[in-house]
């Protein structure tokens, strides 16, 4: 081994064997190859670097033609959605867009009406079984009230057939909404504590859309048209003339009182935004509890019964006292107070509706669970 | 080690807008949940940490509790809850471009599923911004939804009381579906979903994988361009599973459709997905492809050798188990190389048989989930 420099170091380096002729050809075939392939794959890289920024700036470029085409587009409209101009037809667009709107509204009904007729004629003797026992059931719930006045030929100053006209309002009402609401839309908590809201959010509607097509027309009319039949019934007995504004009048009445119904759930429900479980029955109960109380006539009712019915819970606004404006018994400014009660708790369930819901998408915990749309 | 973002390699530095299904930036989201307070002995007993004082004391509290003296501690913590800010997703980041077909895991709890109602716009973000094809999901709610498809495991949009073909009809309706697309549509689900026998049947009388199949069916009708699917195979058999997962990967490939799909199964993700998204914590862990993973987790793999009787000594592997002459062992080949490996085999006695594989899928995210715990 002496004499031997192999693995010996030398200044830090280890010394290099001479090579032999073969092997300094190898060598030099294997470092040309190698440069070869750097080049080729240096190429490569430049290559697809290039290709690379040539689609970039394609789809820049693109992108830009498709933002301007966008943006000529949108302008273009405007342009017509503001009567400017006439597009295609003959209208503008507003004008399209409205009938079309109007026109979807029709088909949205027409397809829950649809579902409910679908799910009625399942069955014929069903069908027959569920409307009678919707009707009579309807009638009984307002009979005690009615023999009531008719045995003692009325109630606090109203005479029997008034007491049915007051009813005949009521289940008007009731049966208008319930009918309407078919979807749970008078009862919003309901939807909030079933997690059904989440359904809501993935479909492309306008949540009020959502919430006022779900009409169940052949299943939910009963009270509705229970109501309506009595409505007929009193006011044929009635004695009183009637002006010919006076269906107007009822018209504008009824739109009132649903509007102060649907307002009332929807200012409790905004509840269920904060404690879903807790308060998924809230609104339900809330318009139960005003639904059995409209019933009574006020009239002749102290006063510290009759004014908290007509502000803090609102069950006097649903019947009663529409029924003393369309029967010409109240005083003229006292007519517009409905209307301005119903103003007031609309703004004020709006706004804590929106808080609600503010709360539940950003903090909320989400109950999106099983079970798909339910009635 | 993988508590930072992780950018995909091959990443192109500008993303076109127009190219981009989604883009989740810096997004974060709390909850408010309420608690029920824990004292602080309550809370070392779970810990398993207890003082000398606390140890002495346990005995006594033992004693007190069979007594039924201690019940009015506990009674006392009823009336002590807490509201406590719960983050679910912490800081996340990502982008998903058109006509990918991208997985979404993590362990339970990690967010997943609060970054799916993210996107479909059930939930709003705390902080950050979302844009799902181009539009913001709480601004453009109605624009989006008609280009977005979501499914969510055990959730329907079926109506329940209906026959599915009624839902469907619904479905057109609401979403304004026009007829040619509709037809269109709905004779390509019933054929490639085999739903035609189903779709007259009420919805609550299907089996688990036969309403799968008609909420996957009825979520394409409007031809959406995205598709979020939180765990969609989630108690389905071998068949339906198989049938639902071609079905996806034909779609994100013939029609190009940007598919994003969360699942516990990872072996279907990986047969799905070209790329994975990890979160856990709320935090977005990795970003990139199947074999990028393992490469993380060391490169896992199995080999099974079989011998005429006896065990083979190989350095450097673990061995998993053996019986009858078949031995299975688990090898880094980040540690140890292929070529060293298959020296290592060579040199052994009496092999037969050598067969080699990587390691599940499975047991790579496995072995992650415990290191994040």
């Amino acid at each position: 081994m002496v004499g031997n420099n192999e693995g010996r170091v030398f200044c830090g380096r280890k010394k290099s064997r001479k090579r032999k002729p073969y092997e300094r050809k190898e060598f030099h075939e294997r470092k040309r190859a190698r440069e070869r392939q750097e080049f080729r794959e240096r190429k490569e890289s430049h290559e697809r670097q290039e290709l690379r920024e040539r689609e970039e700036a394609d789809e820049r470029k693109e992108f830009c033609e498709r933002k301007e085409f966008h943006e000529r587009q949108e302008f273009r409209e405007r342009k017509i959605f503001y009567g400017k101009k006439k597009a295609q037809g003959g209208k503008t667009l507003r004008e399209r867009k409205v009938i079309n709107g109007v026109k979807r509204y029709f088909e949205l009904l027409g397809i829950y009406a649809k579902m409910d007729l679908a799910s009625l004629m399942r069955d014929r003797a069903f069908m027959a079984i569920v409307i009678t026992a919707d009707i009579v059931s309807n009638i009984s719930s307002i009979s005690g009230i009615f023999l009531l006045a008719w045995k003692f030929g009325g109630i606090g100053g109203m005479d029997r057939f008034e007491v049915l006209f007051m009813l005949a309002y009521g289940n008007i009402v009731m049966g208008f909404l319930n009918m309407m609401g078919g979807c749970n839309a008078l009862f919003p908590s309901r939807i909030i504590g079933r997690g059904q809201w989440e359904h809501m959010f993935i479909m492309p509607l306008p949540y009020a859309v959502q919430l006022t097509v779900g009409i169940f027309p052949f299943t939910g009319s009963s009270s509705l048209l229970s109501g309506i039949g009595m409505l007929w019934a009193a006011v044929h007995h009635m004695e009183t003339v009637l002006p010919w504004w006076w269906p107007g009048m009822l018209l504008f009445q009824l739109f009132i009182s649903m509007v102060i119904v649907v307002a009332a759930s929807y200012l409790f429900s905004s509840l269920a935004f904060y404690a879903p479980v807790q308060c998924e029955e809230i609104s339900s109960t809330v318009i139960y509890s005003m639904d059995h109380t409209r019933n009574f006539p006020l009239s002749g009712m102290p006063l510290y019964i009759r004014y908290p019915l007509l502000t803090i819970f609102p069950a006097g606004l649903m019947a009663w006292f529409p029924t003393m404006i369309l029967l010409g018994k109240t005083t003229t400014w006292v007519n517009f107070y409905p209307a301005v009660f119903a103003l007031l708790i609309s703004f004020v369930s709006a706004y804590f509706f929106r808080k609600g819901f503010g709360y539940y998408v950003k903090k909320g915990i989400n109950r999106y669970v099983s079970g798909g749309h339910r009635s | 080690m993988f508590q930072a973002d992780i950018v995909r390699e091959d990443a192109p530095s500008f993303q076109g807008e127009g190219q981009l299904a989604i883009k989740v930036d810096s997004v974060s989201k709390s909850f408010t949940r309420w608690q029920r307070k824990e004292d602080a002995s309550e809370k070392a007993d779970r810990s398993g940490k207890k003082s000398a004082v606390e140890e002495e004391s346990s005995s006594e509290k033992k004693a007190l509790r069979k007594k039924g003296i201690l019940g009015k501690v506990e009674f006392k913590s009823i009336f002590r809850q807490e509201k406590k800010t719960l983050t679910a997703l912490d800081n996340v980041s990502f982008q998903v471009r058109r006509g990918e077909f991208v997985a979404y895991a993590g362990p339970n709890g990690a967010g997943k599923s609060t970054t799916m109602k993210l996107l479909s716009g059930m939930l709003q973000p705390t902080t950050g911004a979302i844009s799902v094809l181009g539009m913001s999901p709480e601004k453009d709610r109605i624009a989006l939804m008609k280009k977005l498809g979501v499914l969510f495991e055990n959730r329907t949009e079926l109506w329940w009381d209906h026959p599915v073909i009624q839902s469907f009809e619904w479905k057109k309706v609401v979403w304004d579906i026009p007829d040619a697309v509709y037809r269109r549509n709905l004779d390509m689900v019933t054929e490639l979903l085999d739903i035609g026998e189903i779709r007259n049947t009420f919805a609550r009388e299907l089996s688990l994988g036969q309403r799968m199949r008609a909420d996957l069916a009825m979520m394409l009708l409007h031809s959406p361009e995205l598709i979020l699917l939180d765990e969609p195979t989630l108690g389905l058999d071998v068949v339906a599973k198989r049938q639902m997962i071609e079905f996806l990967k034909r779609i994100n490939r013939e029609e190009g459709v940007t598919i994003l799909v969360t699942s516990h199964d990872m072996d279907d993700l990986e047969e799905m997905a070209q790329r994975i998204l990890m979160i856990s914590g709320g935090k977005l862990v990795y970003d990139g492809s199947f074999d990028g993973l393992r490469e993380i987790t060391g490169n896992l793999t199995h080999f099974t050798v079989t011998t005429d009787g006896g065990q083979p000594e190989l350095e450097g592997c673990k061995l998993l188990g053996g019986k009858n002459g078949v031995f299975e062992f688990e090898v880094d080949l980040s540690c140890c190389p292929m070529k060293g490996l298959l020296k290592r085999l060579s040199q052994a006695d009496g092999i037969m048989d050598v067969e080699i594989w990587k390691a599940p899928i499975e047991q790579v995210i496995a072995q992650l989930y415990r290191e994040w715990r």
